[in-house]
């Protein structure tokens, strides 16, 4: 059918456009609060007793001379050019993050991944049992991870491992060329993830028990249906643009928590870029570095949008 | 298993927790930067707890570690969803512009991790005084609750008793205060306590990655970073304070978890 690929991609077309808005909306926000708040980006130089001529340099090359209105179009063009700007030290800060984020991303990744494996099926489960006491109980256990910042929870399982085995785990996940060992991301992966479960798990298992409750599936469980096919076949595709939206929150959860949890295991990944911006006082690292994340998410939010706009509709209407 | 009475435990646990993590300084044996013995040295009479990588006392340390991230936390809680419901319900009975408005910043606010927002401030103004911190969380809280106050809002609104105190011509804020806020302090509670966890998340998060307490004070979260290097010598210099996050934590997420169900429908 013509009708439904013009459909797709008007679809398409406008949640990529509420997308880059998204992005550029929150490129200025940011932007203003840098110019809300007292320091800017040589702040740090002016603190580690840099010369007034290299902080005017510095100030020259970073272009903080200019209007506000000039360098906020700046930044937005650039934006969209894909330049992220320039660090304090002049470093374009697509060079710092590039390599730091793909390990952030391999890290969020394989959290990611363990979310989608498990909770899909543990809320499928939760939801088709209903309020039976395991569940009950299960749903108590999901409060108190989702109430657990993940390096708590990274802490507790560092601790469990080194009484269990006798010997304190990789804290140290890099080695000196920057070569990473994957198994030792098994237990930041996990802090990252189980807080992450726990959360998707509880919004998956109230919009499977939504679906339950629609006239075909009540029909098809009347049927006497394996359950397994019920689930699959009928409960799930109703539910799928919620729970593809829950996964999209749980995106920005692992973007959160993944700078903590690389920070406490000296990950070199994003957080450890930030934790350098921190320490420099270097306001343009940061504030590219929060604009990156935020683009990362907005698109996974544009993924559980498609989901949503896109599914087939005559199936179940 | 009592789910009842673990929920009660809970909402005992919400006020207990944090009232003694307020108090529990003055109980400390020895100051916050006092050097005791050796570094990571296992409990003893004179250490209860061991000692910390720098030789000091972790009993007092943890005693010490509480009160400034729990104040944060509750105030920033306190004020954003008093802002928030004030918000969410002025705009669900007067001005439905202000309600589409904050459908679209929580959108926004959606795709911003709130952790990165405290780090980006921490580092532009690293002096900036903790009532600041609680200020930011405050106001990023705002749009979230009165997005969910407005939807808990519109059942109410459709009952008799709003549409007779707008007939009889009271103001906006009389029933925002005196009927719309009372009927839905449920949602209300729930609110408060989920945005007090969120804030213990984001608070101890930050201060974990050097935004906030600076050494030598005393901090849950800083001592965590501090001591994980001597787990294997004294665990408890890692765990003592990472219990108490949790437990803060749990407490108040399990006192308000039949609510937030209920608030998840709305």
């Amino acid at each position: 059918m013509v009708s439904a690929a013009s459909r797709i991609a008007v679809r398409t077309g406008l949640v990529a456009a509420r997308t880059l808005l998204t992005i550029a909306v929150v490129a200025t926000a940011v932007f203003l609060l840098t110019e809300a708040l007292p320091g800017d980006a040589t702040s740090g130089l002016v603190e580690r007793g840099a010369s007034p001529a290299a902080v005017a340099s510095a100030r020259a090359e970073l272009g903080l001379e200019k209007s506000a209105s000039a360098r906020l179009w700046q930044r937005l063009e650039g934006l969209a050019r894909g330049d992220l700007g320039r660090t304090a030290q002049g470093r374009p800060v697509s060079d710092v993050v590039a390599r730091p984020l793909r390990r952030t991303l391999t890290l969020a990744g394989i959290a990611l991944l363990a979310v989608i494996v498990v909770a899909v099926p543990l809320g499928a489960a939760m939801a088709w049992h209903g309020a039976r006491a395991s569940e009950k109980l299960l749903g108590a256990a999901s409060v108190a991870l989702i109430s657990v910042p993940e390096f708590v929870v990274l802490t507790l399982l560092a601790l469990l491992f080194t009484s269990a085995l006798g010997l304190l785990p990789a804290v140290v996940v890099a080695d000196s060329d920057g070569r990473i060992d994957v198994a030792a991301l098994t237990l930041p992966a996990l802090a990252l993830a189980l807080p992450a479960i726990a959360w998707t798990a509880r919004l998956v298992r109230g919009a499977v028990a939504d679906a339950l409750e629609l006239p075909h599936v009540e029909a098809a469980r009347l049927d006497g249906l394996a359950p397994a096919r019920i689930l699959l076949r009928h409960a799930l595709p109703p539910a799928l643009p919620a729970i593809a939206a829950s996964i999209a929150a749980s995106c920005a959860a692992l973007a959160g928590g993944s700078v903590v949890v690389e920070t406490a295991v000296n990950y070199p990944g994003v957080g450890s870029v930030l934790t350098q911006g921190i320490q420099a006082r270097d306001v343009a690292l940061v504030s590219s570095v929060v604009v990156v994340m935020a683009a990362i998410v907005a698109f996974a939010f544009a993924l559980a949008d498609l989901v949503r706009d896109l599914r087939p509709r005559a199936t179940w209407a | 298993m009592g789910l009842k009475r673990l929920r009660k435990l809970g909402a005992l646990g919400a006020l207990v927790v944090p009232a003694i993590a307020l108090v529990a300084p003055l109980a400390a044996p020895h100051a916050e930067d006092e050097v005791v013995g050796a570094p990571f040295a296992a409990a003893s009479a004179d250490a209860l707890l061991g000692t910390d990588e720098l030789g000091r006392d972790v009993l007092s340390r943890f005693l010490h570690g509480g009160d400034e991230l729990v104040l944060i936390a509750a105030l920033a809680a306190i004020a954003g969803t008093a802002v928030g419901v004030l918000v969410g319900l002025g705009a669900a009975v007067a001005r439905p512009w202000i309600g589409r408005a904050l459908e679209r910043t929580s959108e926004v606010l959606l795709v911003v991790p709130a952790l990165l927002v405290l780090i980006l401030v921490g580092t532009s103004s690293p002096e900036a005084p903790p009532v600041a911190v609680s200020g930011l969380l405050a106001i990023l809280a705002v749009p979230w609750v009165a997005r969910i106050m407005a939807a808990a809002a519109r059942g109410a609104l459709a009952a008799g008793y709003v549409e007779h105190a707008v007939a009889t011509g009271e103001s906006t804020w009389w029933i925002v205060t005196r009927e719309l806020a009372p009927a839905l302090r449920g949602t209300v509670l729930a609110t408060l306590g989920l945005r007090f966890v969120e804030a213990i998340y984001l608070v101890a998060g930050a201060a974990f990655l050097g935004i906030g307490p600076q050494p030598p004070e005393a901090d849950w979260a800083v001592m965590v970073r501090e001591n994980v290097p001597g787990l294997l010598l004294n665990p408890w210099g890692a765990l003592a304070p990472c219990a108490a996050i949790a437990v803060t934590a749990i407490a108040i997420g399990l006192a308000c978890d039949r609510n937030t169900r209920r608030l998840a429908r709305a």
